[in-house]
Formats: structure tokens, sequence, C-alpha cells
């Protein structure tokens, strides 16, 4: 008996000792070296470069600048970090937009790691301007998401055309650890997308975009708000969108005859109702494929099953050079955030911190207003590039610049 | 018909020898009284085992055997709360003043059994008695089976169905594992039946569902309380052919009936919460009998932060029996009517926002009449007899809330053809009853006789028996426009229009004990002769199986305490066993396949359906199992060893498959642009533009659809091992220790034939136009080695027992298993120039498998090419599967300590307590293919009960 008091009491003493260490948590010293991409050295950039630190545990941030060599020297608690940088740098006409992120380092001595930059590729054209993904409730609490849309706008100076442009979600659809990586853990060079992947048909200059002019593709083409299978409490009406996801194959979805209908290319599930853009948010991706996209499907090697699963259901793989814009959207929880796509793609993510069914939406920040024309921020990094928790705003732009 | 029914009366009686020996016949009688207070012993069953001749005590406590032929035989008696008396007797003269003395049971005695007793005669078999029962605490007769040699122990746990599993590795409750179904589960004589059990939703949408009862399963055993059980017998071997309808065993109850004080009991787990009384008495007067009563009422919380789910149980029984003509031809009757009610119950937390409703009611009602006739001639020994009934109520009712983003159109059509449709809404609350009345009838008539030819003795048995399963039942009811989740493809059905199933069975069986020096070689030999849907006795309507058993037993060596070997034997078994389908495998629900054919929201929704109004499988056959066993029993200075190994191969085990077609309809234009107001007449779509009326064109499509349908496409292969070495007692530390297990390695196969499988993919924005047909002989396969080390101390001079059993699992271990019928792999993985490596895993991500072909929509069959596999949409149908996929995942011994105790408090109070894994041992062990983690065993659980006797 009384050996056994003195093992509990030694145990609960070891216990303590074990927490009160946990409350004086050691730091360390970081160095994070800023690396450039070819043709660029740190002599290029007028202004220090600015990283920043993320605990991804408290959400903390710290920022240190580099120095003349590029390394940026961060005291840190032990712990879980991310590291980001963006920023522009004109020259003459051109501006340029570096981004760079290094996910999930641990920290538990003193060391070194390098964040290598991107150089944006933010030629303008298509570009997501508002993604509504959140879904509503109903008047009665219920939850409603077939009021989904995505905005794509035309961030150029030229007509572009519709025709023949490709959207599509990755997969995993909802934040969590992709399983697309190479053997050393950094992302693959092709993308899997996941449920239905859509194209709009025409011959090439059937569906064209002016300059400042942008085009919806609706979940279900209705006044979710007035319609009788709808949602009083949504935020939209999309009786007018120009595109709607119809699933004919799943005889299951309702078409509304008012909004004609994308082309569904590929679908990993026949039974899925509707295209679904995850309420907790998905990387969602536009893009065009080198030929017609028919012979692509044709093409056993577009297609791969998941790595590390025992499922034979093919994905719809598209190289990341295909891509026109894209915007990883994350899970509001800070331990949740996982990337999918590749830095040179999207080097940041956005999310709605109103969390599911919360009828906001993102849309990116409005750069400049010239003669009502809205130019929108595209620095292929979306935590600078986006703002969330909006109401969603189908068809209409800011009339402000916001920076 | 007669003619047939006269050849097996002549057979029967050619097999019989034609003479009966004469011989000089004695009188035995006696009387039985209680060895402590010497009164008499009234109503106890008294045998003379070799002869088949029984009778009963009278109230004075005596009895009378006449015309006992000259011998050396076993007396034996037996009565409720005495332990049982078995005692040798050489009869040479006639013997009048015979004493049988019994002991009453109780803990005081010195030698009490609370562990299974395995049967060392014919049939491998574990025996458990009350004494046994009461030291498990069971609450239902799932508790009682981890006395079994090979079980684990498993907490109790009443929130699901508890189905029986015998020579098996328990571990999931798949429908398609067959175990429970094929498990004869018999009460007094009478086999529970669940075959017109149909609660289910959707067979030809969802097979045998797992939600709604236990359909097309097993018995749930939370039905059968366990405080009116005598004794339990799972036989685990080749049953005798009197037991049919089954393929991996038998459990045999035998329920009180006698004279017993009020028993009451309370019982309480973290779970379960248990009521129950009983009472036997004698009816006053000479002769008049006995009555047996009891209730039992028990409550289980599934989860005690979760009390809203519940399960609640109620059972009565009410027994008569009685013995007349005791002193000369004796004919007991028994009388029994029993009546239990369960009740699912699960209503959703009302704070929560959507709200449900969930309950399972089933009650039932059993009336069994059953009893032996003592005729005692050489060529007709006893007659026994059952008939009963048993009728059920079974209420399933939900209240739902099912989702879906956004309207969908729905089907309603019950007819074949193009119909407007209707919309269904994103949500809505479906309402759901499904009734079943399930009855069945059963009754057997078996006959005995016992001769001797020289000094071979024949006990000869004989019997048919009958079966009736039927269903009452309004079936399921709901409103089809408000359908609940899975029941899109299916349609309300009425139960009672379901035709009933009869069975018929005849059997015969002969123990032939041969004596060789002085130990003996023992058969069983006998044919079971079964049909189901008898048009006839031999012509049937489905089908009729013969199944031949027997059972050997040669005792080489005849106890003797002063050798080392102190004996010796050596058993031997052949058997087939079969089971039937049930209702819900005959006649399975019709299938409902829908296209959608015009969709123009809101205005008009037309669709195409058709109905297959046939989807039984006429092909359908009883399920099989030929069991084989060898056992050995031996003695080595008082270490008993019993072994028994055995292989066992079921063939035609029920499982659902899918059955495609290609449906051909009729898909009419997107119409674009809102306001063309379109209608559906005549086979036509009209719509209106600029004032215009138009016809919408239209074209025909071909698509896959697909229903389930009942098939024989599982097998099972299993082999093993099942030891129990008992040590004996220790007096001093009065501790016995056993240690009983087994090695069970079991091959299932869940697809013995090719399979078809759809993707679930589109192609070309279409449907996937092709289902692939794959090789079949996949399943898996699962080994296991336990120990459970038993000690037992009893000390009677305390009235205590206390056990202690350690559970040890040596050998974990599964894998995937998939070849072709010569045992080759069919697994391949890709080498550098793409050429298929078949069965090399190594140092790839996947592996592939290819289908043996595939089906178009002209439903035409194209064998497999080989470079297929790289080529789209073909290669779309290849199986593909993580390179681990058939890697063994082993686990490291396993341990669990269990403890049970029971006191006796004077004469009238009892305590019992078990503890489970009282070190609350459970260690974290990794999946290797998954990567998951889980907990091995069982959490700690403990639990007591209180039997007060008055």
């Amino acid at each position: 008996m009384k050996k056994a008091l003195v093992v509990t009491l030694s145990l609960l003493l070891g216990l303590m000792t074990i927490n009160c260490s946990d409350d004086v948590a050691p730091s360390y010293l970081l160095t994070v070296n800023v690396e450039f991409p070819d043709g660029f050295t740190a002599a290029d950039i007028p202004n220090a470069v600015s990283v920043t630190a993320t605990n991804t545990a408290t959400g903390r941030e710290t920022t240190a600048l580099a120095d003349a060599t590029g390394a940026a020297v961060f005291e840190l608690v032990e712990g879980t970090y991310s590291f980001t940088t963006s920023f522009s740098v004109t020259s003459g006409e051109d501006e340029y937009t570096f981004n760079g992120i290094v996910q999930s380092y641990t920290l538990i001595q003193e060391s070194t790691t390098t964040l290598s930059l991107v150089l944006a590729d933010n030629s303008g054209g298509f570009i997501f301007k508002e993604v509504y993904f959140s879904g509503s409730r109903t008047p009665d609490g219920k939850t409603y998401y077939g009021d989904q849309f995505h905005e794509i706008y035309n961030n150029s100076g030229d007509t572009l055309y519709a025709d023949g442009l490709c959207i599509g979600v990755l997969q995993p659809t909802s934040s969590s650890p992709s399983p697309w990586s190479n053997e050393d853990g950094s992302l693959m060079d092709r993308l899997a997308l996941s449920f239905h992947v859509w194209t709009v048909s025409g011959s090439g200059t059937d569906h064209p975009v002016l300059p400042g002019e942008s085009f919806i593709i609706a979940q279900d083409g209705i006044d979710h708000k007035t319609d009788e299978n709808g949602n009083p409490d949504s935020p939209v009406n999309l009786g007018n969108a120009d595109w709607e996801t119809y699933v004919e194959v799943s005889g299951k979805d309702l078409d509304a005859p008012g909004v004609p209908n994308l082309t569904m290319m590929y679908t990993t599930s026949t039974a899925m109702n509707d295209w679904l853009h995850s309420v907790f948010g998905a990387a969602v991706v536009i893009f065009r494929l080198p030929g017609d996209w028919e012979s692509y499907a044709a093409d056993a090697e577009n297609f791969m099953t998941r790595p590390g699963s025992t499922s034979s259901t093919e994905y719809f793989m598209i190289d990341k050079d295909f891509v026109i814009d894209a915007i990883e959207i994350v899970r509001v929880e800070e331990d949740k955030r996982y990337k999918r796509l590749p830095v040179e793609l999207d080097a940041g993510y956005t999310y709605l911190e109103g969390g599911t069914y919360c009828s906001k939406s993102i849309r990116r920040k409005a750069k400049m207003v010239v003669d009502g024309r809205v130019i929108y921020k595209d620095t292929n990094n979306s935590s600078e590039d986006f703002l969330h928790d909006l109401d969603p705003t189908p068809g209409v732009n800011p009339t402000s610049a916001e920076e | 018909m007669k003619h047939y029914l006269k050849k097996i009366v002549i057979l029967a009686f050619l097999i019989v020898p034609v003479f009966a020996m004469a011989q000089k016949t004695y009188k035995l009688s006696g009387v039985i009284e209680n060895k402590k207070t010497k009164e008499p012993v009234v109503l106890v069953a008294i045998q003379i085992l070799e002869l088949n001749r029984w009778t009963t005590s009278n109230m004075q406590g005596e009895f009378n055997f006449d015309n006992v032929p000259a011998g050396e035989y076993t007396i034996q008696a037996s009565c409720l709360s005495f332990e049982k008396y078995e005692y040798p007797i050489n009869i040479q003269r006639d013997i009048t003043n015979y004493t049988v003395r019994m002991e009453e049971t109780s803990l005081g005695l010195d030698e009490v059994t609370v562990v299974a007793r395995e049967n060392t005669s014919l049939s491998s078999s574990s025996k458990i008695e009350n004494v046994a029962i009461d030291h498990v605490q069971p609450t239902n007769l799932a508790d009682v089976m981890q006395l079994v040699p090979g079980q684990v122990t498993l907490n109790p746990d009443m929130s699901g169905s508890n189905q029986i599993t015998i020579r098996d590795i328990n571990t999931t409750n798949d429908p398609a594992d067959n175990d429970a179904l094929g498990t004869a589960i018999i009460i007094d004589g009478t086999p529970m039946d669940n075959d017109a059990n149909m609660q289910t939703l959707n067979t030809a949408g969802g097979g045998t569902a797992q939600d709604y009862s236990t359909a097309g399963q097993g018995i749930d055993l939370r039905q059968i309380s366990t405080d009116n059980i005598e004794s339990i017998e799972v036989i685990r071997g080749i049953p005798s052919v009197e037991y049919g309808d089954l393929t991996s065993g038998a459990v045999l109850v035998k329920t009180k009936a006698g004279r017993t004080p009020l028993n009451a009991k309370v019982k309480a787990d973290p779970r379960i919460k248990q009521a129950a009384v009983s009472k036997g008495l004698l009816l006053p007067g000479e002769n008049n009998g006995a009555v047996n009563l009891d209730f039992d009422f028990t409550h289980s919380y599934d989860d005690l932060r979760r009390p809203s789910r519940s399960f609640k149980r109620l059972t009565g029984q009410f027994g008569y029996s009685n013995t007349l003509f005791k002193a000369t031809k004796p004919l007991s009757l028994n009388l029994k009517f029993s009546y239990f009610s369960t009740f699912d119950d699960e209503k959703n937390d009302p704070d929560q926002l959507k709200e449900e409703i969930y309950k399972e009611k089933e009650q039932g009602f059993d009336v069994k009449f059953y009893g032996k006739w003592s005729i005692q001639k050489w060529w007709l020994g006893n007659i026994s007899y059952n008939f009963s009934g048993n009728f059920k109520n079974q209420d399933y009712y939900e209240y739902k809330l099912t989702s879906n983003n956004g309207a969908s159109p729905l089907p309603i059509a019950t007819v074949s053809g193009e119909t407007e449709g209707v919309l269904l809404p994103a949500e809505y609350h479906s309402e759901l009853t499904i009734d079943g009345n399930p009855y069945n009838y059963f009754g057997t008539v078996k006959l005995d006789s016992e001769w001797k030819i020289g000094k071979v003795r024949n006990n000869m048995m004989y019997g048919a028996d009958w079966r009736t399963s039927g269903n009452n039942g309004e079936g399921r009811l709901y409103d089809p426009t408000r359908p609940p989740l899975g029941a899109i493809s299916t349609r309300p059905r009425a139960f009672k229009d379901i035709p009933a199933s009869h069975k018929l069975a005849l059997f015969i069986e002969d123990e032939i004990t041969l004596p060789i020096g002085n130990t003996e070689l023992a058969t069983q030999i006998g044919v079971r002769y079964n049909n189901l849907l008898p048009k006839g006795i031999f012509s049937t309507k489905a089908y009729t199986t013969v199944e031949p058993r027997i059972n050997a037993v040669y005792n080489i060596l005849k106890y003797n305490k002063r050798k080392t070997l102190r004996n010796l034997s050596l058993r031997f078994g052949y058997g087939q066993t079969s089971k039937t389908p049930t209702m819900l495998h005959l006649y399975p629900d019709k299938a409902y396949e829908d296209e959608l054919s015009f969709n123009y929201y809101p205005d008009l929704i037309v669709v195409t359906t058709e109905v297959i109004d046939n989807t039984s499988n006429p092909d359908l056959k009883p399920m099989t199992n030929d069991k084989f066993e060898i056992g050995m029993d031996f003695n080595i200075k008082g270490l008993k060893f019993i072994l028994t190994a055995f292989k066992e191969t079921i063939e035609n085990g029920f499982n659902w498959q899918s059955q495609y077609f290609a449906m051909n309809y009729r898909k009419w234009d997107q119409l674009d642009g809102e306001g063309k107001s379109p209608y559906f007449e005549n086979g036509n779509i009209y719509y209106t533009e600029n004032g215009q009326t138009a016809t919408v064109p239209f074209n025909y499509l071909y698509d896959f659809h697909s229903y389930n349908i009942p098939v024989n496409n599982y097998m099972v292969n299993k082999k093993g091992i099942e030891y129990v070495v008992d040590f004996g007692q220790i007096e001093q530390i009065r501790t016995s220790f056993r240690v009983d297990g087994a090695y069970y390695y079991i091959n299932r196969i869940k697809d013995v034939d090719p399979f078809p499988v759809k993707r679930n993919i589109s192609y070309m924005g279409r449907k996937f136009p092709y289902f692939g047909v794959y090789p079949g002989n996949k399943g898996s396969i699962d080994e296991r080695l336990n120990s459970n080390i038993k000690t037992t101390t009893h000390i009677p001079d305390l009235k205590m027992v206390f056990t202690i059993s350690t559970q040890l699992i040596w050998i974990d271990r599964g894998q995937n298993y998939w070849e072709d019928e010569n045992g080759n792999p069919i697994a391949y993985s890709l080498g550098e120039n793409n050429e298929k490596l078949y069965g090399q895993y190594e140092g790839v991500d996947k592996i592939q498998i290819d289908p043996i072909g595939f089906y178009d929509t002209d439903m035409v069959f194209h064998e497999w090419q080989d470079q297929y596999s790289f080529q789209n949409p073909y290669a779309f149908m290849v199986d593909e599967n993580d390179s681990d996929y058939f890697d063994i995942d082993s686990y490291p011994l396993l341990w669990q300590v269990n403890l049970k105790l029971t006191k006796e408090f004077s004469q009238n109070a009892k305590l019992s307590f078990f503890a489970n894994n009282i070190f609350n041992h459970q260690p974290l062990q990794k999946n290797k293919r998954t990567g998951y983690y889980s907990r091995r065993n069982q959490s700690a659980y403990f639990g007591a009960e209180l039997k007060f006797s008055f």
C-alpha cells in the first residue's frame, strides 16, 4: 500500500515537472534564406524583403526583414510555423510579383531553412473574380448549398472567349493533406481533379467576354431567393447566370431552362446530384486543355488513381501549365489549412471566417478602377489578392480600389 | 405418395432384426431421496441410459421400471436444483429397493463445474450447466458463448443485434457471413425460425440491410433471456440427423421445468439493468404436475452519455409439465407458453434542430407442446413428439429528415413506361413503417428403439419434421412521394402476399455400440433428407438434399488410474448439413429502375420506369457445409486432453449480387429558354414558342441499370484445432486449472464466381458505357490462435467460486485473397516497359487486376485483351490497389484478464460479480496497410448480480 502511494506520488510529481517545463517553452534562432528565381538577385529588389512567420497553433505572426544576402533571422518559440512573403517590384512598364511559402516547418532547435520565391505569372486574362461556396441556411436553420456560384472575369484589355475554358476542383476537395505528392513531399506537377469537370462548349468564338466583363457559373440557375424549391434566406438570385452546371448523368438534378448548361467532360461519380464546391472550401482552377476535350478524355495517360488508396476511381489529371487561374480555399481552422495547389499557381490561401453555410463569399480585391472598369489584383497569392466574408455580389464590381 | 411412405416403413423394419432375442427381464424400482434431508425427491427424471428407458419419480419419490433385460447399465437421474446422479448398475435379478441419493446444487458441494463441459463421446460439443451459466452472469444467450473453446470474451452489448458465431473469428457482423443464419438455436426441441423475417427496406437496392431487425440472418440473441435456462449445449461438430436446416452448428437450450424456490434476481452493469423472478411449483394433489413461471425485464443503454438510445426487453414464460403412467408406460407432457417483447428506441436530442424518431418493436408468442411416451417394445422404445407455433409481430417505425441539395425529380410509377414525375423537395420528413407478422409452425415425431444382436447394441432413431414459415405483415408502408432514403428504387410491398415456405425432413439414425475387448467402438450413422417446398414426400417445387452423417468414437484404453496414460479415445466424424434460403432470399423485392427522359424545371419532368417483377434467382440453392473432424481424448497422469481437428467447407453461401441490364429509354432534347410550357401527351412532349406549338425531338439511349439478386456466391474454407487441457485441482489451494482455445484458419471467399462491377464514373459526358466482369475467387484469409487460461478457486466452506481467466491471442492475422482457380496470382505490377509482372508487388505504388471481360450496352460480352489495360475507355475498368493489398496484417500477442466471482450467503442469497479486462489493457496497434491506429481489446467492464431464493 505504502509502496503504491510512493509510486503514485512520484508519478504525479513527474507529471507536474513535465507540465512546468512546458510553461517555459524554449525559443530558437531561425534563419530563413530567401532564394530568388533565376535571373534575379537580392540587389534587384529596392526594399528589404519582409518575411512573415505564422505559428500554426496560435496564429501569432512575426515579421523579419531579410538582409542584403537574403537572410531573415527570427527568434521563435518552439512549434510549427509557416513562412510567407509576397511583394511586387516595378521595373519600367513591367511589374513583377514574387511569392514564397514554406509550410509546416517544425522548429525544435536552432536551424536554417530556405524560402524559394516564384515569379507570379499575372499576364492577365480570365481570373476568378468571386467564389460563393459557403451555402446558406434556410429559415428553419437547415443547410442549403444549391446557390453556389463562380464568377470569372476578363481582367485583360482584350476580348477573350470563354469557349473551351474548363473548371474543376482539386482532389482532396476539402482541406486535408494532398496525397498527390512526389517522394520528397513536394506536390506533383499534375493536378488531380475530383467530382465533375466542366468545359464551355463552342467553336472558339461563340462566347466572347469583353474586357472588364464577367460570366457566372451557377450550380442551379434559378432565383434562389424566390424559387419554391429555393431558400428565401439565400443571398443570391442566379436566374440570370450565364452557365449552369446541370448534372444530367445523375438523373437527380433539375435543369433550369433559362440558363444554358456547361458540358461535363468527366466525373468521378455519376451518383452525385450536383457539382459541389465543398462548403469548407476547395482548391478550384480554370484551365484550357491543349486540344479538344474529347481526345484528352480518351487518353488513358490523363487519368490516375489516388496514391495510397485502395479505390480504383480514376481522377482527371491536368498539367499545372494548363491552369489560367487558381484559388486555394482552405478551412478556417488554422491547423486544417493544407495546400493542394503548387506555389506557382497560388502562393497563399483564403478562407471564410464565417465557416460553412454563412452566406458569404470571397472576392478579389479591386486593384484600381479606371473609367469605371475594375482591374483586380492578381499576384497569384490569394492571401494577398482576396477579401473574404463579403456579401455575394454576382455580376457586380466594386467602385473603388481596395488595397 | 403412400407408395413411398410404405417403402420407407418397410425399409425401416428391414434394418431392425426380425427376431427379438428371448431374454429374461427383471424389475427395477426404488426411491429417490435428498442426500442431506433424506426427504423424497419428486418428479425426478430417471433413465437407464443404454436402454432408452426412462420414467419420473412420483410424489413419494418412488420410481419403477418393469421388464428390464439383464445387463450392466448406467442409471441417470436429474432434477432441477439437484446435481445430476449417474451410477452403474448390474441387473441380474429383481431390484426393488434401489435408492438414489441426490445432492442439492450449491456452491457448498465439493465439486461444481463453472466451465463448459466438453463432450467426449460422439459429436464435439460443449455443455454448459446452470451453475456455469450463473457464474457467467449473462443477459442473453450470446454472453454464454464465451465458455466455448475458441471464443473470446466480449462485453455485453444490447445496443445492436447479437449474432452467434461458431468456429469463426468474430470480426464483423456482415450478413454475408451467413454464420448465424447457419446456426440452429433449438429451445426445448423447437428450432427458432428467423426465415420469415422480412424487415428490410429494399433487397433490390441494398440486399440484406442490417439496420432493421436481422432479416436474412440468424436469430437476434437479445430476444433469448437466460434466466429460465437449465442447460445449453453448443454442437460444433457433426450434429445428429434429427437436427437440420443448419450449417455451422446447433445450440440446444433446455428450459427449466420442475420445482424451484421463488427466485428473484437483480443485475446491473454500466449499460444493462435487469430484474427477473421465477418460480416452479408442484400442483397440489397426486400427480398433477409442475408449473413454472418466470419474468424478466432488461433495460440497456447504448451509452450513458446518450440516454436517448435504449433497448428494453420483457420476457415471460409459463410452463406446465407432467408425466402420466409413471409406473408402467410413462408419457410426459410439456406445455410451454412464452412471450417476449423487445423495444429499440432512439430519439434525437430534443435540442437538436432536426427531429427524428426511430423505433423497433418486436413481440413474439410461442406455444410448444412436447414430450415422450415410453412404449417399451423391442421395436419401439419411445415416441417423442413436439408441436409448436410461433407468432411474432415486428414493427419498425422511423420518422426521418431526408436532405438532398435542392429538389430532385422523383419517379413514382409502379408499372413500366413513361410517366410524369413529381418533384421531391430538398428536405422532407419521411415516414416509414415496416410491419411484419412472421409465423412458424414446427412439428416432429421421432421414434426410437433399442436392441442387441449378440454383443452389438443398436439404438435406432427415425422420424420426420415439418416446418412452415410465413409472414402476414402489411409490409413496408410509406408515402411514395416522400420516400425514405434508399427506397427510391423500390415501392411499398405487403409481406402477406408472399407465399409461406414449407419444409419437410425425414431422418434415420442408428447408434451401434460394438464391444472390443473391454473397450468399445460406438458409431452413430444416419441420414437426413430435406425437401424445401414439397409437392409430395419425394417431389419438390424447390429442391431436396440428402445429408449423410457419421460419428464414431473408439475407446482404446479404458480408464485406469494406475497407468501413465490413463485413458485414450479416438473420434472421427463426417457429415453434410444444409440451410435453406430464407424468405428474403426466395422472394426478393421487385426492382424499379428509372431514367430521367425529360427535364424542364419547374414545368415538366418525364421519367421512364422499368419494373423488374421477378428478381428471384431460380438457381438459388441451399447453403451446404461438409464437415470433417477427428479427435483424440486422453489422460496422462490426471492431465486431461481433449483435441479436435476439423475441416469445414461451406459452399453456396447466400450473398447478393448486382444484375446489370441495359435499359432502353427515350431521351428528349434539352429545351433551352424559359416560358415554353412543355407538356406530355400521347407519348410526345409539346411546347410553345412564339405562339406556335412544336414537339421536342428525342432519341433512344441505352444505359446500364442494376438490381440485386440473391446468389450462392459465397464460400468458406475453415480449418482448425480446438483443444482443452484440464490440469485438475490442486487440493491445497482448492484451485483447478484449465486451458482451452482454438486455432482457426478461415478462408472466406465472398465472390466465388466472376462478378460484375460498374464504374461510377462518366465517359465523354455520359455514364460509363461498359461494365467489367472481374475474376472470382476473391476474399480474405484470417487466422487466430487463442488460449484461455482458467483458474477456478472453489471453497465449499465459504460457498464461493472465483475464476480468473487470462485470454491470450497468440496469432491474429489477416490478409486479402484473390487468386485464379489454380492458385496463381491475378494481380500484376507494371514493369519499365509496361509489361505485366504478375505476383510482383515490390517497389511499385500500385498493383492492377484486369477484368476477364466486359459487357457493352447491347449486353454483348467482350473478352479482355491484354492491350485494353492501357487504352481508354477500357483502362478505367482495370482494378487498382495499393501494392500492399496482399500483405499480411499481423498483430502481436494480446492478453486480457477477466474475473468472475460467485458467493452464496446462507441458503437464500447469491452474489455474483464479473470484471472483464481488469487491467484495461487496450494496446494501440497500427494496421500496416491502412496506417490507422486502433485499440485492441474492449475496455474494462464490470457488473454484478444478486439473486435471492425464498
